[in-house]
């Protein structure tokens, strides 16, 4: 099924929860919807199933406008954050509950748990109730039972965020795999920008009801559109600039001249230059194009990688250096920072 | 919010807990237990040693076995419809979006702080012989007999619960009937299948509550049963009218049988039956209802919450009509009190009673959840138990239990303020220690431990660091100890003395003299002390004073 929002509106008294929210999503498509808490993703994914009516604006499923569909009939499967799996009940029984609803013959039903079973990886445990079960395995029955009816769009909020962090990997795998598998349109709300960007075949970035940007994920991550983005998604030096000359690439962050690619913003405006740690490295001694003289204040290890904040012009700026580079440096010593002009994102202030 | 509840290992026990714990197991001896004793023991006597004759005697008179079936009959019948009218109003204010809900909610609550048959009171007012609907219909009908007991008791009861049913719907978390929604269930099957399938613990319970009380209730019965007998209006009428001990003690047991079953219930079977809520958030969301639907049950549930707020006009009203029924000018002549020989007094005693219930039993539901909650010494176990026990015995049976117990020596305390307050107290403890264990819970014994390792000794601890912080919760104990020494009659009803008389008791017998007008005058006083209590001590201290049930 293809998912249209129009213009989607909702307000709670005066503040705009979800405020000309507009996006597509194709047929057997996952969409990730990302953003700050608060910032209306599941305002936005309760409107497409049915729990609040839209102040303004459509749902359509295939272009049918379904605005006064109430939910039971709108074809949704839905998996809670809290999972709300019924405590009466055996696992079974939560999977089976919409096909009894929809009064489905008792052997064609027991034939479909068992399916449902066997896909989410339950075996054993149908008899169990919910208060018996891991959170994971909570989870996957919250996901079978939204699939049990063959819904034609399955809504995911923050499915895993109850989870920790080793289950959560591996399980956001599997949702994935289940869900290519099925090629049901799917609607994955996260405030993890991680997840959002390793499951999405696209991803879309609300702040303050509002879609920033949407996109795959890698162009969301190489080429965000907004400040915001940049910082959301990942991690970014955000350089404050003034456009010295448009021509040739000039730009001035507090004085210091920098060049960078891709500049689509006239003489004396002012920019956003973005640049992610990764692609800031030490400079040498002598000149480099966009050179940054700085002091390094912290050194953090994160692995493979080591995390440098530097403060240039007053300001901290991240570098991720590789663990051999790092060697040799330390605290309260000058150090010398440079990016190539192309390997920075020039955006929107704002 | 989350509660922290953390299970620390059981510290040492130290002489002070241990005399502590002692002196606590000799109190609830004493006045729980003790009482209880004497009564079994009683029913038990015979000329020449233990003899069941009296159980023999009562079980095979067909006038006295008639009375156990009726009293369970209107228990029953009683008990249905209050804890389906309690779920209509519950559901009402918790899951919908009717208009009004605040005052739904008030008057649900109201018949909680003022004496349990009120509402008689006010039916004989609207229906008695000289009723106004009686009078101005010109009907031939009569409010006294078993209808009239469950009318009265329903709303007598709604309040208990109302209070438990509201709590659970508001606990179920709205993702669960979503969840149900978006798998297809209609409106019907949701409210079946999920919304009351988690509610029926909570419907079990109030079930078995209300049971007691209204098996065990003394004040509709007498007020309104007309010649329709129940065992806790015969027991009074056997000791008190005919001081036959024996077949007062019978009948009390009789009557203690089927509530202790209800209680045991309660207390182990539904309570380990109750669902663990296995969700990270709960969220309660109204759902809009469909219009028909939301007036329909605007209408059912501000029809019940008007009827409560016109029950309780009809008191302060029947206080200053001059004769309900022929001579409705005003006049406060009532408020002289010239039909009662005590004047006013009872009014002042039971100011008197409910104030020494009330400091004592806080210190007493305090004293006893930080023995149990924080110190467990070994026997806390039981401890709680016994502290507990009180809720499965009817009032008659403590009343008759403390005159047996008490009317000789050792301890013969009868006709003292002091033992009347004990009945009080000692019957109504457990909710307040539940209470007060809950409010030790909600406490991070890191605190204690924090004041421990920085050098304070345990008193010290507990009156520097815990009572402080215990003041919201305190206050609402003494509050539910003050309510109930205004209001409760059917245990001290056998305890009042000669010079001595309580504003509730001195209301049964206004109504029994044929001063319904000087019983309203007696029930407004107690409702405008009550609810002035309530109000002072709300306005000094705030929200923290919540007012607990039964
Ligand atoms: N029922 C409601 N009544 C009033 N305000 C609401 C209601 N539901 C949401 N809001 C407000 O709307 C805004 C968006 O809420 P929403 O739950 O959609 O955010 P979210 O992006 O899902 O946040 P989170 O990541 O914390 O779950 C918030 O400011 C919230 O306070
Ligand atoms: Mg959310």
């Amino acid at each position: 099924m293809r998912i249209s929002l129009r213009g989607l509106t909702k307000r709670f008294g005066a503040s705009r929860a979800v405020d000309g929210f507009t996006l597509e999503v194709a047929q057997g498509e996952l969409v990730t919807l990302v953003g700050g808490s608060g910032c209306g993703k599941t305002t936005a994914l309760r409107m497409i199933a049915g729990f609040e009516r839209p102040d303004a604006g459509e749902v359509a499923f295939d272009g049918r406008v379904v605005n006064d569909v109430p939910p039971r009939r709108r074809d949704v499967g839905i998996v809670f954050q809290s999972y709300a799996l019924f405590p009466t009940m055996t696992v079974a029984d939560n999977i089976a509950f919409g096909l009894r609803v929809a009064r489905w013959p008792a052997a064609r039903r027991r034939e479909r748990v068992a399916e449902m079973v066997a896909l989410t990886g339950l075996a054993g445990l149908e008899a169990r109730y919910a208060n018996q079960l891991s959170g994971g395995q909570q989870q996957r029955v919250a996901l079978a039972r939204a699939l049990a009816r063959q819904p034609g769009v399955l809504l995911l909020d923050e499915p895993l965020s109850a989870l920790d962090a080793k289950i959560r990997l591996r399980l956001r795998g599997e949702l994935r795999k289940i869900q290519q598998d099925l090629g049901i349109t799917t609607v994955y709300v996260t405030h993890d920008q991680e997840e959002a960007l390793s499951i999405a075949d696209r991803i879309a970035v609300m702040r303050d009801g509002r879609i920033e940007q949407v996109g795959r994920p890698e162009e969301v991550y190489t080429t965000p559109r907004t400040g915001f983005v940049a910082d959301f998604i990942g991690v970014s030096n955000l350089l404050d600039c003034r456009v010295v000359s448009a021509a040739d690439g000039t730009v001035a962050w507090d004085g210091v001249r920098l060049r960078v690619d891709g500049l689509g913003a006239g003489d004396g405006e002012g920019v956003l230059v973005a640049v992610r740690p990764e692609k800031l490295r030490l400079a040498g001694e002598g000149a480099a194009v966009n050179r940054l003289d700085g002091v390094l204040e912290v050194l953090t290890f994160l692995g493979a990688v080591v995390r440098l904040e530097v403060v240039v012009q007053g300001r901290s700026l991240w570098v991720d250096v590789p663990l051999a580079a790092a060697r040799g440096l330390e605290r309260r010593k000058p150090v010398a920072l440079a990016f190539a002009p192309g390997d920075c994102v020039v955006v929107r202030k704002g | 919010m989350t509660t922290v509840i953390a299970v620390r290992s059981r510290p040492r026990t130290d002489p002070g807990v241990a005399a502590l714990a002692a002196a606590a197991f000799l109190l609830l001896g004493v006045f729980v237990v003790w009482p209880v004793a004497r009564v079994l023991a009683t029913s038990l006597a015979g000329a020449d040693g233990p003899t069941l004759a009296h159980y023999a005697e009562f079980f095979s008179t067909w006038r006295l076995f008639r009375i156990l079936l009726q009293s369970l009959l209107v228990a029953a019948v009683s008990t249905v419809l209050t804890v389906l009218a309690a779920l209509v109003l519950a559901w009402a204010v918790t899951r919908t979006d009717i208009p009004g809900k605040r005052f739904i909610s008030l008057m649900s609550l109201l018949p909680l702080i003022s004496p349990p048959f009120l509402v008689s009171l006010a039916f004989i007012l609207l229906f008695g012989r000289n009723g106004l609907v009686m009078r101005t219909l010109g009907l031939d009908w009569s409010i006294y007999g078993a209808h009239g007991i469950v009318i009265t008791q329903v709303f007598t009861f709604l309040p208990q619960a109302y209070l438990l049913l509201a709590n659970v719907l508001a606990g179920i978390d709205a993702a669960q009937e979503e969840a149900a929604e978006s798998l297809g269930a209609g409106p019907l099957t949701t409210l079946t299948r999920v919304t009351l399938a988690l509610a029926r613990p909570g419907l079990a319970s109030a079930a078995l509550i209300v049971f007691i009380l209204c098996l065990t209730d003394f004040g509709n019965p007498i007020l309104i049963g007309g010649r329709f007998n129940v065992l806790a209006t015969e027991i009074y009428a056997q000791v008190i009218g005919m001081s036959n001990f024996a077949a007062g003690a019978t009948m009390s047991v009789v009557l203690l049988a089927p509530c202790l079953a209800a209680w045991a219930l309660n207390t182990w079977w539904v309570g380990a039956r109750s669902y663990a809520t296995v969700t990270a958030s709960a969220r309660t969301t109204v759902r809009p209802l469909a219009p028909a639907a939301r007036w329909a049950l605007f209408a059912v549930a501000g029809g019940i919450a008007l009827f409560v707020a016109l029950v309780y006009a009809l008191i302060p009203l029947g206080s200053v009509v001059r004769l309900w029924g022929s001579d409705w000018s005003l006049s406060l002549h009532h408020y002289a009190f010239q039909s009662a020989a005590e004047g006013a007094s009872p009014v002042w005693n039971s100011v008197r009673l409910a104030a020494a219930a009330g400091v004592a039993g806080t210190v007493l539901a305090l004293g006893l959840a930080y023995v149990i909650e924080r110190r467990r010494p070994p026997g806390a176990r039981a401890l709680e138990t016994l502290a507990l026990l009180p809720a499965a015995l009817p009032g008659m049976v403590v009343g008759v239990g403390y005159i047996l117990a008490f009317n000789v020596p050792p301890l013969a305390l009868t006709g003292t303020l002091a033992l009347v307050a004990a009945s009080v107290v000692f019957w109504k403890l457990p909710v307040a220690v539940l209470a007060a264990v809950n409010a030790f819970k909600q406490i991070d014994p890191s605190i204690e431990e924090a004041a421990v390792s920085l050098g304070a000794g345990g008193a010290r601890t507990f009156w520097r660091v815990l009572l402080p912080l215990l003041t919201g919760p305190a206050f609402s104990i003494f509050v539910y100890f003050f309510v109930n020494g205004m209001v409760t009659v059917s245990a001290v009803i056998f305890l009042v003395y000669p010079g001595f008389n309580l504003a509730s008791v001195a209301i049964l017998s206004q109504v029994e003299n044929g001063y319904p007008g000087v019983a309203c005058a007696l029930g407004t006083l107690i409702l405008a002390i009550v609810i002035g209590a309530v109000l002072l001590l709300r306005a000094l201290l705030g929200e923290r004073v919540a007012v607990l049930k039964l």
